[in-house]
């Protein structure tokens, strides 16, 4: 299995909030989802991301 | 040399995250949300939150001056997300033709960095290949190496 070391600096300080807004919800954010499985059903993800298991 | 960045609030589980755009045209709160829409496979959602309309609007240019901040800012929450969703696969298409070349105009400017932790991948003429710079891409798709 492929290992990725993330350096630290390489992320924001990333604040945990209990508590968010869901999003899932948003009409336009459902909108994007629906657009991309269209796109992924008619053309899939890249098959260079299968070559490595 | 690190570019500057937002900070960021998350979820607990690292799929929703804000964080607050400051320049010549006020406060603007982001939103960057992953999306599963298949076995981990998740779609790159981004907008800015309209206190007004209380939405999200994915449509709007904000022109805050602040680009190059924002989209750092975006990128490194790709990399926290992949850091807590290692095998996930991330895909991001832009909403109208100007935020696309946003999105590749943010790939590009990070792309030293992030081009090193992760496969990044642009849909152009019917196929996906390997980003490049010079390319105009409607779709990007990246996963850890």
């Amino acid at each position: 299995m492929p290992v990725v070391a993330f350096k630290k600096e390489d992320c924001t300080n990333v604040s945990i909030v209990k508590k968010m807004r869901d999003y899932s919800k948003e009409p336009a954010f459902k909108k994007k989802a629906e657009n991309a499985i269209v796109f992924l059903k008619k053309n899939g993800m890249p098959k260079a991301f299968k070559k490595k298991k | 040399m690190d570019l500057e960045k937002y900070s960021v609030v998350s979820d607990n589980n690292h799929i929703a995250q804000e964080f607050l755009s400051e320049g010549s045209s006020g406060t603007i709160k982001k939103v960057v949300f992953y999306q599963e829409i298949d076995n981990n496979v998740f779609n790159l959602a981004f907008g800015d939150w309209d206190e007004d309309q209380q939405k999200i609007n994915d449509r709007i240019r904000s022109n805050n001056s602040d680009l190059h901040k924002v989209f750092s800012t975006v990128a490194s929450t790709v990399i926290d997300f992949m850091k807590y969703h290692p095998k996930a696969e991330i895909f991001a298409q832009g909403s109208t033709p100007s935020r696309t070349s946003l999105y590749q105009m943010g790939i590009f400017a990070n792309l030293e960095k992030i081009g090193k932790l992760f496969n990044i991948q642009g849909f152009y003429d019917g196929g996906w290949e390997t980003f490049e710079g010079g390319r105009n891409y409607n779709e990007f798709a990246l996963k850890a190496k």
